[in-house]
C-alpha cells in the first residue's frame, strides 16, 4: 500500500508540473475584454430598453383604468336622466323596441360599455403616441 | 454588483479562466474563448437578477462547464479561424504541436473526468470544492481523478 500511496504522489507531483508549465497561445486579454465589454454594452442598451417600454406600458394602463372609472362613474350618473329621457321622448318607440320587454334594466350595461370604450381608447392613443 | 467592479472581476479571472477552457477545449482556442464569453454574460446577467455568489471563480468555472458539456451535446465547438483570433497559423499550429500530447491524453478522458483532472491539477482546487463545482459527490471526483490519473499515465 505505501508503495501505491508512493507512486500516487509521484505521478500527483509531476502532473501538477505538467500543468504549471501548460501556457497555451491564446489570444490578447485586451481584446477578449473589448469584445466582452460591447456585448455588455448590447446587453445593458437592452435593459434599459425593456424598462423603458415597461415604464410607458405601466403608465397607459394607469391612465387608461383611470379613464374607464371615470367614463363609468359619469355614465351611471347620467343613467337614470338619460333613461327619463327616452321615456319621454320620441325615441320611447324605437329604442324600447330594441330592448326585450321588461328588460330596462339592460341599459345599465352602458356604464360597463362606456367604462370598456374608454379604457381601450385611451390605452390605444398612449401606446400610438409613445412610437 | 456594478459594472465596472464585474469588469475588474473579467480581468482578475479572465486569463486563468480562458487557460482552463483551453484545456478543457483540448487546445480548441476559439471555442475556449467562446466558452468563456458566454461564461461572463451568464454571470453578469445572473448579477443583474440579484445572484451574489460566495465564490465568483467557483461560480464561474462551473458556469463554464455546463457550457461546455452543452457544446458537446449539440456538438457546436467551431473550428478555429487563426487570423481572427490574431494568431498567425504558423504560431498556432506551433503551440497546438507543443501540447499535441497533452490536448491527445486529455480528449481521451471523459469530460467529468478531465474537468476534475484540471479543476485539480490546474486550478489546485480540493475534491470537496470541484464537487460541489461539478455538482457532484466528494467520492465521485475521487473516482473521477483515479481513473483520470490512470488513463493520463498511460498516455503521457
Amino acid at each position: 500500500m505505501r508503495e501505491n500511496d508512493k507512486d500516487t504522489a509521484t505521478q500527483d507531483d509531476e502532473l501538477k508540473i505538467l500543468f504549471d508549465n501548460f501556457e497555451p497561445l491564446i489570444s490578447s486579454d485586451e481584446r477578449f475584454i473589448m469584445h466582452l465589454q460591447q456585448r455588455l454594452d448590447t446587453i445593458d442598451l437592452l435593459h434599459r430598453e425593456i424598462a423603458a417600454v415597461r415604464r410607458r406600458n405601466r403608465r397607459a394602463v394607469g391612465l387608461a383604468a383611470l379613464a374607464g372609472f371615470v367614463a363609468g362613474v359619469l355614465t351611471c350618473l347620467l343613467l337614470p336622466s338619460l333613461i327619463s329621457f327616452i321615456t319621454n321622448s320620441a325615441l320611447q318607440g324605437p329604442v324600447l323596441s330594441l330592448i326585450p320587454s321588461g328588460s330596462v334594466m339592460i341599459l345599465w350595461l352602458l356604464p360597463a360599455a362606456a367604462a370598456l370604450s374608454a379604457s381601450l381608447g385611451i390605452y390605444n392613443l398612449i401606446s400610438r403616441a409613445a412610437y | 454588483m456594478t459594472r465596472q467592479q464585474f469588469i475588474e472581476q473579467v480581468k482578475g479571472t479572465q486569463a486563468g479562466f480562458r487557460r482552463f477552457l483551453t484545456a478543457l477545449c483540448c487546445g480548441d482556442t476559439q471555442s475556449a474563448d467562446d466558452l468563456a464569453q458566454e461564461a461572463y454574460i451568464r454571470a453578469y446577467l445572473a448579477f443583474g437578477k440579484g445572484d451574489r455568489p460566495d465564490n465568483f471563480k467557483a461560480w464561474l468555472y462551473r458556469i463554464g462547464y455546463n457550457l461546455f458539456l452543452n457544446c458537446q451535446r449539440s456538438e457546436k465547438l467551431s473550428v478555429d479561424p487563426a487570423s481572427l483570433l490574431g494568431i498567425a497559423a504558423e504560431q498556432r499550429a506551433d503551440d497546438t504541436f507543443r501540447y499535441q500530447h497533452l490536448y491527445t491524453a486529455l480528449d481521451s478522458l471523459p469530460p467529468k473526468e478531465r474537468m476534475s483532472v484540471l479543476l485539480y491539477y490546474m486550478e489546485g482546487y480540493s475534491t470537496k470544492e470541484i464537487a460541489a463545482i461539478t455538482e457532484t459527490t466528494d467520492e465521485a471526483v475521487r473516482q473521477h481523478l483515479a481513473r483520470g490519473r490512470r488513463h493520463l499515465r498511460n498516455l503521457l
